[in-house]
């Protein structure tokens, strides 16, 4: 074998993968970075590489690239506690009956699936979250949890997950060296695909044979949530003032307004999202009481109401001495007052 | 939700986390904890968001929904964590596979949507002077690659480049020998290669020459 094969057979086969890990750490010596060095001038792969590695690295580990989504997470929080972990108690109005605890929750017990009316108010969001909980505990068969046949009048168009309609895409768990009996089960994610037409159509005797009702607050929030994965704002917006204004004192309406009110943040209308704010907060405390915290003293921040702000970002640190957004609270107040 | 409404929302930056306490907080969230659960999310929700973006793309669609997923499937997973590992390494995995698979069914379903398209519709700069421009370029054209390999292939190279792991914590954290892991990287660098040198213009805009 020539010098040139076995020349070409290292650039192909042989990255030096362990000097370029060094060298991302800056750990090479003169010899090994001329080794490293004779290897890229050979390997354009390599190269590109080394180049991509910078450029995700500014994009991955930079202290000043994206900061706390926290509207979303907010809205993951209430999803997987559901409003009965992440709201407020509520007063006692008809609706009640809609069963927000039997929402299915990985972090509450499991509630028994005996009641048909509990199946039958599930959100389709929700829905595919506890197919994730059920496929991963090898319990497939729970898929036929129903979705409230009202739901596509509620949205106003067809909710873009349904569970019936789903299609499973595996994403193992991590595996595990650190799971010594159990390995991790797959966790099965519900592929967003559009609901086919024979799914409505299969439904509409249903809907036709059932006396109308106004929906309840369960409905609404689903809708809610399902809107807001579709990026339909305006219809977020005008289901959440349907909560407020029709069941202002249920757990949907209080979890309603943590998730919106940073929503409102996002989209530049602090002012508003003051209101939900306070109102959640006014409500006592819940799940999404930190977060609504740091939603409003970050809308009283970028209304330029400094001192309320101040006050704000210190009522937060003073409920939430662990807040991962002391650090942060506390700059803004030493900012807002010249402390 | 375009990447101009992502970024006005942001001005809050959750402060780093001891080790140690994230550790305590993943063994109570999975003894099912669920205040435990929350404050955990909370902690790691920043690096995830970072490392979704970074393998989608801050400009896919399906960013906030990956990242949503990423979470839901950290909660998922919780119960089957035994602190073996760093908590943000074991929700960093899940949120990689999570990216990944939408992006794959994303690529799938626009290629449905999309057949009579061309499908250089998408527009992508050339040949610039701009760092930061060549910069995106050449992380475009690693998340495209990482559509194309199989499984296993872009998980390693996704762990490799764009989060920047030695072979080592890759085979650690994706429970594979170590020499599987070289393996796995020698085939997605070889389809890299592949990729590179099929296109001339990129090549070019790359400042790579084989």
């Amino acid at each position: 074998m020539s010098a040139d094969v076995v020349s070409s057979l290292r650039v192909l086969d042989l990255h030096p993968e362990e000097l370029l890990e060094r060298d991302a750490l800056g750990e090479l010596d003169d010899t090994e970075r001329a080794r490293l060095q004779a290897h890229l001038d050979r390997c354009a792969t390599c190269r590109f590489e080394r180049q991509l590695r910078a450029d995700f690295e500014d994009e991955i580990d930079a202290d000043h690239l994206p900061m706390a989504p926290i509207g979303l997470v907010a809205d993951v929080l209430a999803r997987v506690s559901g409003p009965s972990l992440a709201g407020n108690t509520r007063e006692g109005e008809a609706e009640d009956e809609s069963d927000v605890a039997a929402l299915p929750s990985p972090l509450a017990p499991r509630a028994p699936r005996s009641s048909a009316r509990r199946r039958a108010v599930r959100a389709v969001w929700l829905l595919s979250a506890a197919a994730l909980v059920l496929l991963a505990g090898g319990a497939a068969a729970a898929i036929g949890l129903g979705r409230h046949t009202s739901l596509p009048e509620l949205l106003g168009y067809a909710p873009r997950v349904s569970a019936p309609a789903a299609m499973a895409t595996s994403i193992p768990a991590p595996k595990a060296h650190m799971v010594t009996a159990a390995v991790p089960a797959p966790i099965e994610t519900i592929a967003p695909v559009e609901t086919p037409a024979v799914a409505a159509t299969a439904e509409a005797p249903t809907l036709l044979a059932r006396p109308h009702r106004e929906p309840g607050p369960q409905e609404l929030f689903d809708a809610e949530t399902i809107a807001r994965r579709h990026g339909d704002y305006a219809r977020v917006f005008a289901l959440h003032r349907e909560l407020d204004q029709r069941f202002p004192r249920s757990r949907e309406t209080q979890v309603s307004r943590a998730t919106v009110g940073h929503l409102l943040l996002d989209r530049g209308d602090p002012a508003a999202a003051l209101t939900d704010f306070d109102s959640y907060l006014a409500g006592g405390s819940g799940n999404l009481g930190e977060e609504a915290m740091v939603g409003r003293a970050t809308a009283l921040d970028r209304l330029g109401r400094t001192t309320e702000a101040s006050v704000a970002w210190r009522a937060l640190v003073a409920a939430f001495p662990d807040t991962p957004y002391a650090a942060h609270a506390r700059a803004r107040v030493e900012t807002l007052t010249g402390d | 939700m375009g990447l101009a409404l992502r970024d006005e929302r942001v001005d809050v930056q959750p402060e780093a986390s001891p080790g140690a306490s994230t550790m305590a907080l993943a063994r109570a969230a999975a003894g099912g904890d669920s205040a435990a659960t929350g404050q955990l999310l909370r902690l790691l929700a920043p690096r995830l968001s970072r490392v979704v973006r970074a393998v989608l793309g801050g400009h896919h669609p399906d960013v906030d929904d990956a990242f949503q997923q990423s979470l839901i499937g950290l909660v998922q997973a919780l119960p089957a964590f035994r602190g073996d590992c760093e908590p943000i390494g074991y929700a960093t995995i899940i949120a990689v596979r999570t990216a990944l698979a939408m992006r794959k069914r994303s690529r799938i379903e626009q290629s449905r949507r999309e057949d009579d398209v061309e499908t250089d519709a998408t527009p992508e700069p050339r040949r610039s002077q701009s760092d930061e421009v060549a910069a995106n370029r050449r992380k475009e054209v690693m998340r495209e690659l990482l559509d194309l390999l199989p499984p296993e292939q872009s998980e390693a190279l996704a762990m490799r480049i764009v989060l920047g792991w030695s072979i080592k914590e890759i085979a650690t954290h994706s429970n594979a020998p170590l020499n599987t892991v070289r393996s796995r990287l020698r085939l997605a660098k070889e389809a890299l290669k592949s990729k590179i040198e099929a296109n001339a213009d990129l090549v070019a805009a790359l400042e790579v020459t084989s």
